[in-house]
């Protein structure tokens, strides 16, 4: 089942809205590939906002490759995202992580000093 | 055009049922022997008149011309469906009448009447050129100016009848008034079918082209 | 999929009004709001597309048809709803029912009964008896029942209470996920429309001032506030209207993204609304 919550007083657009909170659902594993996701038009419905924006929202989750849309079928989670997508992350992660250690570098700071500073700030973020 | 017809009947049912009640009054009371010809006539132009203008009035009351140019009606079903009414009010009066007359007759009534061919078209002719009338104004003007309109026509016609009558009388001798007496008088000898058919021709004259002129007052109205 | 309305340099001139090239067009599976303040022209658009009204130029095609040839056809897939009763007051709920469903040739009666019941309609009342939320709930019963492709709501919701106004917005959204039938819904309340509408005309004095979709609107135009020093002339040039105080001014921007490189941080962008778009569109600058 898919929960979202929508908020119209948000500055956040609402097709933003539902994007993330599908991404999240999906990275998550509460939706799981080959999912259905409601259509277009019944999500409309449901949330009571306009066709254009969850048609946007939908578009912009295939384009990233979270979903896959069939015509005449319907939306599903795409199948083996999970991973890819990790791995997309990863892949940031090390690269910010490369910026810190030349930054880190070029002002002195120690291996040790930096993996307490990261410890620090990941126990801090959770 | 059948929807229209059932509106009129079913926002009319009110007035349908004293329609009923003032020809039973009238038969029960009035003894025709003699003025039915011109008595059975006049009752039907006048119920006929008033169901006509009730209904435009209830029409107008509802602002339903909103509603019935809305729904999958032309303007011109909303014209015909209203003269396809008048005769409609009138056939139902004279009916009525027949049917109290043939009540009294049935029970040797010794006032009962015989409703004769001719009255019956007479009614039917009258009835029509009086909707005649009044159709292209309503049409026209909407009900409420045609209302005035319409009133005035009608008291001018009344006493300008009996002032014609008058004018007749007293110009006699006027060659165009003795042509007019030709006229009657040849009418006065045709033969029932040559009657009928000549009546039921200016019927058509007159509601044919009333029609027309309404279809194109109310082609052009707006709401 | 073509429209299934479309109006293009719709002109109408009346002694003291106009309806100056009014162009719009809605597609099957929308629901179109057409807001603008009272005697913006909103009913003129809308009876013209009725042909309650004759035009004086431009052109109306409802379903890919011409409706001077068409008008019956077009009027049997159209249901409407407007702003006042025009029942006759004197019929029950039924007999006005049987009238207008005689006139439908796709009239459903089970759909109508079941609305009759969702509404708590009773139809042996007479029209005169309901109240007027009553009453625009039984026009809405009327316009669901016969298979309408095109939904056509004059001011539906004025003078009702926000439960009602709720229902309706339900009804409305859940009659869209039907791909083939669209919606034309005038108001003044926008907030009706805030939400579920997919695009927005909007009219005001007699001439459209835009026609599009509605997340679109609502993402590039913003209020904006801040010190009244900063509407100096460059920057008036930014707005569509403003209303300044000695505290301070608010002001609509319709480029959120323009504004926002030309005066920064020195002031607060926030979202607009439909209901601020109208208000500053109409008011302009003329009171400054």
């Amino acid at each position: 089942m898919m929960h979202l919550t929508i908020s119209n007083a948000s500055e956040e657009p609402i097709y933003q809205q539902i994007l993330t909170q599908i991404k999240t659902l999906i990275i998550q594993g509460e939706m799981s590939g080959g999912e259905a996701l409601p259509s277009i038009r019944a999500l409309a419905k449901d949330l009571q906002i306009s066709v254009i924006t969850t048609k946007r929202a939908y578009e912009e989750l295939e384009r990233e490759g979270f979903i896959d849309t069939v015509p005449g079928k319907g939306s599903f989670v795409a199948v083996q995202n999970r991973e890819l997508l990790r791995e997309q992350r990863l892949r940031v992660v090390e690269e910010k992580l490369a910026l810190a250690v030349n930054l880190a570098r070029s002002a002195g700071i120690g291996l040790s000093e930096l993996q307490e500073i990261l410890s620090l700030i990941y126990e801090e973020e959770d | 055009m059948f929807s229209l017809l059932l509106k009129d009947v079913l926002i009319l049912k009110k007035q349908f049922l004293l329609v009923l009640l003032f020809i039973l009054f009238a038969n029960y009371f009035m003894v025709f022997s003699t003025s039915g010809i011109v008595f059975i006539p006049g009752l039907t132009v006048v119920l006929t008149y008033a169901l006509v203008v009730q209904s435009c009035l209830l029409d107008d009351k509802a602002n339903s011309e909103l509603i019935l140019l809305s729904l999958p009606l032309l303007r011109r079903d909303i014209v015909r469906t209203k003269y396809f009414s008048l005769f409609f009010y009138a056939l139902s009066s004279i009916l009525s009448t027949l049917i109290f007359q043939l009540i009294k007759a049935l029970l040797s009534h010794p006032t009962a009447f015989s409703l004769t061919w001719g009255i019956f078209l007479t009614s039917i002719f009258a009835a029509s050129l009086m909707g005649s009338v009044y159709y292209p104004f309503y049409f026209r003007l909407g009900y409420v100016k045609s209302r005035i309109i319409s009133t005035v026509v009608f008291f001018t016609l009344f006493f300008g009848s009996s002032f014609v009558a008058g004018l007749l009388n007293h110009h006699s001798q006027s060659p165009v008034i003795q042509a007019l007496g030709k006229a009657v008088q040849w009418l006065h000898d045709l033969s029932t079918l040559g009657s009928t058919t000549l009546t039921l021709l200016f019927i058509l004259l007159f509601t044919g082209s009333s029609y027309l002129l309404s279809r194109r007052f109310y082609q052009r109205r707006e709401f | 999929m073509p429209n299934i309305l479309e109006v293009e340099n719709l002109s109408k001139t009346f002694p003291r009004f106009s309806l100056q090239k009014i162009s719009f067009s809605l597609a099957p599976g929308y629901i179109m709001g057409f807001i603008g303040p009272n005697g913006a022209g909103k009913s003129t658009t809308l009876k013209l597309i009725m042909h309650l009204l004759h035009k004086d130029s431009g052109q109306i095609k409802i379903f890919g048809l011409d409706p001077q040839h068409y008008e019956r056809q077009i009027k049997d897939r159209i249901g409407f709803v407007y702003d006042e009763n025009h029942f006759y007051e004197e019929l029950t709920l039924k007999a006005m029912a049987r009238i207008m469903a005689s006139c439908y040739s796709h009239w459903e009666p089970q759909t109508f009964t079941s609305y009759l019941e969702q509404f708590s309609l009773p139809p042996k009342e007479k029209i005169k008896k309901l109240s007027w939320g009553m009453q625009m709930k039984f026009s809405l019963a009327l316009a669901l029942s016969h298979q309408a492709e095109l939904l056509i709501l004059d001011e539906p919701t004025s003078g009702l209470d926000p439960i009602i106004r709720h229902e309706l917005i339900e009804i409305l959204s859940a009659l869209r996920e039907d791909e083939k039938k669209a919606v034309l819904f005038s108001t003044h309340i926008t907030t009706d429309l805030e939400q579920i509408a997919d695009y927005i005309t909007f009219i005001h004095d007699g001439q459209l001032v835009f026609s599009r979709a509605k997340d679109d609107i609502l993402e590039r135009y913003a209020l904006v506030k801040g010190d009244p020093g900063l509407l100096t002339r460059e920057n008036q040039s930014l707005f569509t209207g403003w209303n300044q105080t000695r505290y301070g001014f608010t002001g609509l921007v319709p480029d959120r993204a323009q504004a926002r490189l030309l005066l920064g941080n020195r002031v607060l962008f926030e979202k607009a609304t439909l209901d601020d778009i109208m208000l500053y569109t109409v008011r302009g600058k003329a009171h400054v």
